[in-house]
């Protein structure tokens, strides 16, 4: 089977992953990685906020992935089983790196924010559109944190696919969510950015 | 206004994502490594030759003489101590605690069924009818000694505020296989009954089912269990949660 035949038509996720693994059909490989090495290397990079490393992640994360395919159990979608591979591999990337704190935040989590955040248009957010606020704002964020708001927010999976990819229970990740976008608001409340 | 956050974020993602050729680079990279990997035999068990062996044996027995000869580290302490500390360290974190559960209530309309705390990780859970009992905190601790040294360290612990006369099975910590099965009943005299069936995963492997009466506040010893030369301490804390205005 050529990879024209095979691109001809769209063929689902589990139809290339029951190729590979009975056939370990090159054809099949090239579309399934073609059609996810964007959206993991997207996915990834808020969550690693280098795009070195973002590259590095995506490629072990889909060697992880074919290596695993036999593991796949076709209960969850693909894309779920994909993306909870990346995050893993960017958890373990993060920490054999040894970033934290100041630099990336893997586990801390601070906890002086206010009692309550003022969501109102009364508050008037002008925020700063560069790139480095969103970038450096983002690193203060607990790993766990900046997953939840990159699988809601940027990636617009809902709470309950989220918390699949994040193996914990749609509530936790809602808290995850509301800390991470309290402390989104108040980091850039206090570079001014308001 | 949350939703102008929201909106920069995914403006800012939008500007990071690689563009068609940085992708085409990238999946070819994938495709290439995955082509030179599968052309690779597949890696056998050594057997490692008796020279090796041995030298893998003298390097482990200078290890261990290494390890006998240095000072034993003052890190564990006595058990009035640690009960003492534990008692502190309840106290300080109360307040931490409690505004944390009143937040989580708040964003979850007072559905909240439960709230777990486990080093940094919080798990919570919602329940569709909300509980109608008093709320209280919950600290399950495990100490450990080993028969030789004897002194006690404290190697799990794990926050719960959950509500009374509602029976709740939960995982407090998803990146372990713990689980805590729980239920607790208002006494007079500012006492609570907690029965619990606690599974650990992690750092021990330790089942132990309990029912105790504990003094709001005091640091009571719910079990104790000995497994070959270790033996290991159970505490359990409690205090209700004042409720939010």
């Amino acid at each position: 089977m050529s990879v024209k035949d095979v691109a001809q038509y769209t063929i689902a996720d589990t139809e290339l992953v029951r190729r590979i693994t009975a056939d370990n059909c090159p054809a099949a490989t090239s579309v399934l990685v073609e059609r996810y090495a964007s959206r993991v290397r997207a996915f990834v990079y808020p969550l690693l906020l280098n795009h070195a490393d973002a590259d590095d992640v995506t490629q072990i994360a889909l060697l992880r992935a074919l290596d695993n395919l036999a593991s796949y159990r076709f209960q969850a979608a693909f894309s779920t089983w994909l993306y909870r591979i990346a995050v893993n591999v960017a958890k373990n990337y993060l920490r054999q790196q040894n970033r934290h704190n100041s630099c990336l935040s893997i586990d801390a989590e601070v906890n002086n924010l206010p009692s309550s955040i003022d969501y109102s248009p009364v508050a008037q957010l002008e925020l700063n559109e560069t790139a480095d606020n969103i970038k450096s704002a983002l690193q203060e964020l607990p790993f766990d944190q900046r997953t939840a708001i990159t699988l809601v927010v940027i990636e617009g999976h809902d709470y309950q696919t989220a918390a699949a990819i994040s193996k914990c229970n749609p509530a936790t990740l809602r808290w995850r969510l509301h800390r991470a976008r309290q402390r989104l608001f108040q980091i850039l409340s206090e570079r001014g950015d308001l | 206004m949350k939703n102008v956050i929201d909106q920069k974020l995914r403006d800012w993602a939008a500007e990071q994502r690689p563009s068609a050729e940085q992708s085409s680079s990238l999946t070819a990279s994938v495709l290439k490594a995955w082509q030179q990997k599968s052309r690779l035999p597949k890696p056998r068990p050594r057997n490692l030759s008796p020279v090796v062996w041995t030298g893998i044996a003298t390097t482990l027995a200078a290890a261990l003489i290494v390890v006998f000869m240095l000072p034993k580290a003052s890190s564990v302490a006595s058990l009035d101590t640690l009960l003492s500390s534990e008692r502190k360290s309840f106290q300080d974190d109360i307040t931490r605690i409690t505004h944390l559960f009143q937040e989580a209530e708040t964003l979850f309309d007072n559905q909240l069924h439960w709230l777990s705390q486990s080093g940094q990780a919080t798990e919570l859970g919602l329940a569709a009818t909300p509980p109608t009992g008093d709320a209280f905190t919950l600290r399950f601790t495990l100490l450990s000694r080993s028969h030789d040294n004897g002194g006690w360290q404290r190697i799990w612990s794990t926050d719960l505020v959950a509500h009374d006369d509602d029976y709740l099975e939960i995982t407090p910590d998803s990146s372990r296989a713990t689980t805590i099965s729980l239920w607790m009943h208002r006494l007079k005299n500012n006492q609570l009954f907690v029965e619990s069936h606690l599974q650990l995963d992690s750092p021990r492997s330790i089942q132990t089912a309990t029912s105790e009466v504990l003094s709001f506040g005091e640091v009571h010893t719910a079990a104790r269990i000995t497994d070959n030369n270790t033996e290991y301490l159970l505490l359990q804390t409690a205090t209700p949660i004042p409720c939010s205005s």
